[in-house]
């Protein structure tokens, strides 16, 4: 988070520079970078600190992790998740929405342990069928549908 | 006042449909009512201005009622505002008084939101009033207190919740600058030009990073085996005996709807904080015979948790409506409907569109009231709604978290942001940076930007404008003791410890 924090600062700051911005814009920017250089070596030193005691004192937790244990955690699923989601919103717009859905549903209850056929097909084609009523029926959404568009016309 | 009420009674149908399913999310443990209202984002900026936000208030209102559900049968708080609910309510249930419990729940909830309702109404109007004298420098002070607020109650120091926040403020800079038409830190992507996509990283950050922690933890059904049965048959009569057991308390509910209703009006402090308060003060009020019976099914304990709980909501619409400032995830998704609307949430919202906001405040004191009826009705099923099995559960609300983020401009990319800030706030989460401080700071960001570059110009360039007037005086100082106030009375109670060798 420090390290992100840091790299969009400078990523701005030295854009705005650069690219010769007003010094007004450039005062603003100033202004919120100053507080997140000091709150981010704060957050370094107290992060140091904590894992230097924890290291004196034969504990176990180093600073900032999260060292909950009293749950099973899968990081396959999380990542699972965040991969078919970028997959999903890569190719939608070929796709098209029915079909992106479809896919990304399946593979993610697969994904997180559901084992029976019939319950995977009712959830998908309930999800499908409800997002299409709500999000084309009613709110008329323009959602991507390429590939749908394509095979309907060679039909 | 009267206009509102006018225009709440003309879409009233509402009411109830809200506090329907804010009860119903509630019920269900690791939806919270900023997530589900993050979730609905879709349907509420389709909605007229009135209805949406009249949904949005009972849905949070009927969440925090709907939480008490599971944490009475089930030792499962449905949202961290129900926590304290458990540690006399699930007792009870274990006694066979489960229906007293929920009675009990629903009765002090009733009240506690006709309590924070009605007081939101007779004050927010003249907070108002006080807020029109504000100007460019007095917002900024504000915006800068309502981070530091959130900040300060970061379970991990208070550096991480201001970086938190102040990242917020620096990626809140994308896009056009507000004065000059400049833009920044768009990567040269043609879909940031305009703004960094709010409803995008506000669905990222509140809703997508929630289903991300639950695919990881896999807790396939947070409850597996729970004799709920043991508790008794869920009887009209214990519900009636619960209900009498509130009102033949009335300086519990007073007290503890006091307290939710001040500590709601404070920017970050929430439901959470205001239940363990007037838990705590419930329990320093009682008798020394009935302090032996908190956390064993202490009548009073459950009252203070529920009406606390309760009254939260009047108090965080308080700081929204008159400042424009929201106090916590649900307020914020509320301030984003009502700007896309085009209601100006501040002191100005009462003097263009006062008939909207009354209309909300008189929803919420509706709601209360469906909370009682609704309440008692679904006490029999709602708590069920925690054996849903999560697996089902997060493809589902992916797809809805994908598609709430893609309604707002029509743009693929914004699904694109929205993964990028759900991953974001999964990381966050799990290194204990406080989310809603970052979703304030870029939701504030540009009225931050527009008013700060309008004092400096105000000033001539020079910073002794931040301190000219009286009123940012007494802002700044308020600003200070909130930055250094609790190190501060920390550290003299330690020197008064050494000093009398306590």
């Amino acid at each position: 988070m420090p390290a992100l924090a840091i790299t969009y600062a400078s990523y701005a700051w030295w854009e705005q520079r650069d690219g010769l911005y007003r010094a007004d814009t450039l005062l603003y920017m100033r202004v919120l970078m100053v507080p997140v250089v000091v709150l981010v070596m704060a957050v370094v030193v107290q992060s140091l600190y904590t894992a230097w005691r924890a290291t004196r004192e034969g504990g176990a937790e180093p600073g900032g992790n999260n060292t909950d244990t009293t749950e099973s955690r899968h990081y396959f699923r999380p990542a699972l998740l965040i991969c078919s989601t970028g997959i999903l919103v890569y190719t939608i717009n070929w796709l098209g929405y029915l079909i992106s859905f479809t896919l990304f549903i399946l593979v993610m209850l697969i994904g997180m342990g559901v084992r029976s056929i019939p319950r995977i097909v009712i959830i998908t084609a309930g999800t499908v069928l409800m997002l299409h009523v709500v999000f084309i029926e009613i709110l008329d959404q323009p959602l991507p549908r390429v590939l749908l568009s394509v095979l309907m016309k060679l039909s | 006042m009267l206009e509102g009420f006018q225009l709440m009674l003309a879409n009233s149908w509402i009411v109830p449909v809200g506090v329907v399913i804010g009860i119903l999310v509630g019920a269900m443990p690791g939806l919270t009512s900023s997530g589900t209202l993050s979730l609905l984002l879709p349907i509420l900026l389709v909605l007229p201005s009135e209805i949406a936000l009249m949904l949005g208030v009972c849905i949070y209102a009927g969440a925090e009622m709907g939480n008490s559900f599971p944490s009475v049968m089930l030792n499962i708080p449905g949202t961290p505002g129900g926590a304290v609910t458990c540690l006399d309510g699930y007792p009870m249930m274990l006694k066979g008084e489960a229906a007293r419990a929920l009675g009990i729940c629903i009765m002090a909830s009733t009240i506690g939101g006709l309590v924070g309702s009605i007081a939101a109404i007779a004050l927010t109007p003249n907070i108002a009033k006080i807020a029109l004298h504000f100007g460019p420098v007095e917002i900024c002070i504000v915006v800068l207190f309502g981070l530091t607020t959130i900040a300060r109650l970061s379970s991990d120091g208070m550096a991480r919740g201001l970086l938190a926040g102040f990242f917020g403020l620096l990626l809140a800079t994308t896009g056009t600058d507000p004065t000059y038409g400049q833009q920044r830190g768009t990567f040269n992507i043609v879909y940031l030009f305009d703004q960094l996509p709010v409803v995008a990283a506000l669905i990222g950050l509140l809703g997508f990073s929630e289903v991300l922690m639950h695919a990881e933890k896999h807790v396939a059904r947070l409850v597996e085996s729970v004799d709920v049965h043991a508790a008794g048959p869920m009887a009209w009569r214990g519900i009636r005996q619960g209900f009498r057991d509130v009102l033949h308390k009335p300086s519990e509910w007073i007290r503890a709807s006091l307290i939710g209703l001040g500590i709601g009006a404070m920017p970050g402090a929430g439901a959470s904080v205001a239940t363990f308060v007037a838990y705590q003060q419930s329990h320093a009020f009682a008798s020394p015979e009935r302090k032996q019976e908190f956390g064993k099914g202490a009548h009073e304990g459950l009252i203070a948790a529920d009406a606390s709980n309760n009254a939260v909501v009047g108090g965080a619409l308080v700081p929204l409506l008159t400042l424009g400032i929201p106090g916590s995830g649900s307020m914020a998704v509320l301030l984003v409907v009502m700007s896309y609307h085009g209601l100006a949430a501040g002191p100005t919202l009462f003097t263009f569109n006062a008939d909207t906001a009354y209309a909300i405040l008189w929803s919420l004191f509706f709601a209360s009231g469906f909370v009682l009826a609704i309440g008692t009705i679904l006490a029999w099923f709602a708590w069920r709604i925690a054996m849903v099995n999560l697996s089902y559960m997060v493809p589902v609300i992916s797809v809805f978290c994908l598609l709430g983020a893609f309604t707002r401009n029509g743009y693929v990319f914004d699904m694109g942001v929205m993964l990028a800030f759900g991953v974001l706030g999964y990381i966050m989460k799990k290194y204990r940076y406080p989310v809603v401080a970052m979703l304030l700071g870029i939701v504030l960001g540009p009225l931050f930007e527009e008013n700060f570059m309008r004092s400096w110009r105000m000033g001539f360039g020079e910073f002794d404008v931040f301190w000219e007037s009286q009123t940012a005086l007494y802002l700044w100082g308020l600003f200070a003791l909130t930055l250094v106030g609790p190190s501060l009375v920390r550290c003299s109670r330690r020197v008064y410890a050494r000093i009398t060798g306590r």
